[in-house]
């Protein structure tokens, strides 16, 4: 009686553990990581970030925070 | 749309440059003010007058040394910088920059180069920073730089008043909506950009150069003037110290890595 009660619990504690790794398995293969998902920074694709050419030479980018004006500057930054 | 407002200006020469601080505010303060305040903190914090508060800690020898508030501020934010430049700006590379002939200002003309390089410590490894004292590992020195400017543009601002701008020598920190009310105008890389509570700078290797390939902007991986393939970066940012660290670290990094790091750290950028 004890042993065939041992054998049941061997059996059981077997098939949890084969039908924890088919379910993890599972569910690992259904949620593949996914290249285009939107929480990606925006930083990885900013190696090419659409900087605009100025008259002076170089490229300017700007982000939405920042405005251009045809306003004449008041003063300027630069290097010094 | 608000009224336009008078614009106060005042320029004067300081920090080997042309400052320029404005207001848009009849509540500001006197703005000659801020040059007698540029030109005092200026006076203890350059590296080329030996009696200065860097000077004194350059020349201490690994012992403690006691510091006022504003140069324990400048040193905590060049620690920053360090740390968000991943060493790129290194205010530690002032023996490379004596090796390589910068020992004056450059308006006085360079020396004669002893030495092609020399190694860079990491900043951390050499400066220690406690309330009212600072120590720095014998055989290291600091030339606080563009730093300074920005964080003295950031502080000055902030005294001037509500509605000002301030330029120490293209270290620009905005507070305000300027005289229209949409902005302060701004000149940054052949364009005009109005800047709200921002901050502007520009780190380039065009200037101060001298002996044909040496200037001032020193790489501290080589120990040597930076030769990334970038020639000027302009940065806008939340504040002007973070437009410097960002330009400057930009500049050294070359073209890149410039482009994703500006994206990540800074508002607005212009590189050539």
């Amino acid at each position: 009686m004890r042993d065939s009660r041992a054998l049941v619990l061997k059996l059981g504690a077997t098939a949890l553990a084969i039908a924890a790794t088919a379910v993890s398995a599972v569910f690992v293969t259904s949620h593949l990581k996914n290249a285009n998902a939107p929480l990606q920074p925006s930083v990885l694709s900013a190696s090419d970030p659409g900087g605009l050419s100025v008259p002076g030479g170089g490229t300017l980018v700007l982000s939405p925070s920042v405005r251009q004006t045809d306003a004449p500057a008041v003063t300027s930054t630069y290097a010094s | 749309m608000p009224p336009e407002r008078r614009i106060r200006a005042h320029s004067f020469e300081a920090l080997g440059t042309t400052c320029s601080l404005f207001a848009a505010d009849e509540s500001a303060i006197d703005l000659s003010q801020g040059e007698l305040w540029v030109r005092a903190l200026g006076a203890r914090l350059t590296r080329f007058e030996d009696s200065s508060e860097l000077s004194r800690l350059n020349s201490s020898r690994g012992r403690w040394t006691s510091i006022g508030q504003e140069l324990e501020d400048v040193l905590r934010a060049s620690l920053r910088a360090f740390e968000l430049s991943t060493g790129l700006v290194n205010i530690a590379v002032l023996p490379a920059m004596l090796a390589i002939g910068y020992t004056r200002p450059l308006a006085h003309g360079p020396t004669t180069a002893a030495l092609e390089a020399i190694d860079v410590p990491d900043l951390p490894d050499v400066l220690e920073v406690r309330s009212g004292e600072a120590r720095l590992r014998p055989g290291s020195a600091l030339d606080l730089g563009g730093i300074a400017k920005g964080w003295m543009a950031d502080r000055l601002a902030d005294q001037l008043g509500e509605n000002v701008l301030v330029n120490l020598g293209g270290d620009l920190r905005a507070r305000g909506v300027g005289p229209e009310g949409q902005g302060w105008p701004v000149g940054l890389g052949g364009t005009t950009i109005l800047l709200v509570d921002h901050g502007a700078a520009t780190s380039s290797v065009r200037r101060r150069r001298w002996a044909g390939d040496r200037h001032h902007v020193i790489d501290p991986r080589t120990g040597r003037p930076s030769d990334s393939g970038l020639v000027e970066v302009s940065v806008i940012a939340a504040t002007a110290v973070d437009a410097e660290v960002i330009a400057k670290t930009a500049l050294i990094a070359g073209p890149v890595v410039a482009p994703a790091f500006c994206a990540a750290h800074a508002e607005a950028w212009w590189w050539l």
